[in-house]
């Protein structure tokens, strides 16, 4: 029964998929196959164990997740600056950030690097030693970063 | 007859549907691809071209739905994904993602999550109905047939 229309349907999603590639290649405002703060970084990749070492030593840790997130489980003492307020947060956080002798973000998940963004949008900005690490909440954990979980209020 | 009619309102419905749902991801993909990525069903790597592609196939979808063109083909993609979006909506109404699921433009918002695949779930049944009974009204697929009807009585005419 689908026999014959499997042809005709493999046809439209390659027809698809050349015309999705061909827009975003050539029409301005095309998207990339990468984001560039992952194509293209101006931040430096920083493994866990370096960057426990970097806070240690004084360096500003940003949790670059999103605020729910952050509200669940963070590392103690990280500060939040998710990608969704960076405009608004930057300003108020710039002096420190400017005076740290580094800045570590994390904040990473299956599809999305928000460190990344995070990293790349303060590097544009002049802020030097920014370092981004790949791991994820539970590696910091694991690598003997402090957690901090906010008791709930009760229901 | 009644039934030709119902096909080729269901037709032009799922077509509009997907035209109206595809505009806006087609024109701002830089939009379109957080949305995707918030689902976290998809690497990273495969975010920023899967939701183009996603967003070209229900646009050519669409105008094959509303021109009539390869109704059968065209049918069953746009079920099979409905059917991709019912299961998505569900999984985030069981994962309380609670954010905007990206399915419609504008600001108004459509939370993802089970009032959302119920919802895809309606847009499926005339989805299937186009893909189990076509028709052929105001249609590209019935002028080719009827052009292929005539080629055919022609040759026989020869053939006598």
């Amino acid at each position: 029964m689908l026999g014959p229309i499997l042809k005709p349907c493999l046809a439209i999603v390659i027809f698809a998929s050349a015309m999705a590639i061909g827009y975003n290649l050539f029409m301005p405002g095309g998207l990339p196959f990468l984001p560039p703060e992952i194509s293209r970084p101006l931040w430096r990749e920083i493994d866990v164990r370096d960057a426990l070492q970097k806070v240690k030593e004084g360096a500003v840790l940003i949790d670059a997740r999103l605020a729910g997130d952050f509200n669940v489980k963070r590392v103690r003492g990280a500060v939040k600056l998710p990608v969704q307020d960076l405009d608004h947060l930057y300003g108020l956080l710039q002096n420190s950030l400017r005076k740290a002798p580094a800045v570590v973000i994390y904040g990473h998940t299956f599809s999305t690097f928000p460190a990344a963004a995070v990293g790349q949008y303060l590097r544009e900005r002049g802020i030097e030693k920014i370092y981004v690490t790949h791991a994820r909440l539970d590696d910091l954990e694991q690598a003997g970063f402090p957690m901090q979980e906010p008791k709930r209020r009760a229901e | 007859m009644l039934l030709d009619i119902l096909s080729l309102l269901c037709r032009l419905f799922v077509g509009f549907i997907f035209i109206y749902a595809s505009y806006d991801k087609i024109i701002n993909p830089q939009d379109f691809a957080p949305f995707v990525a918030q689902y976290e069903i998809a690497p990273l790597w495969t975010v920023n071209w899967g939701s183009a592609v996603f967003a070209w196939t229900e646009f050519t979808v669409s105008i094959l739905l509303i021109t009539g063109w390869q109704i059968r083909p065209a049918s069953f993609l746009a079920s099979l994904m409905l059917v991709f979006f019912t299961g998505l909506m569900i999984y985030a109404g069981i994962t309380g993602a609670g954010f905007d699921c990206g399915c419609f433009p504008g600001d108004a918002g459509h939370p993802a999550g089970y009032d959302a695949a119920l919802r895809d779930a309606i847009f499926l049944i005339p989805a299937l109905l186009v893909f189990f009974r076509p028709g052929e009204r105001f249609s590209i697929d019935a002028m080719r047939t009827r052009k292929h009807k005539k080629d055919i009585w022609v040759l026989d005419l020869k053939d006598f």
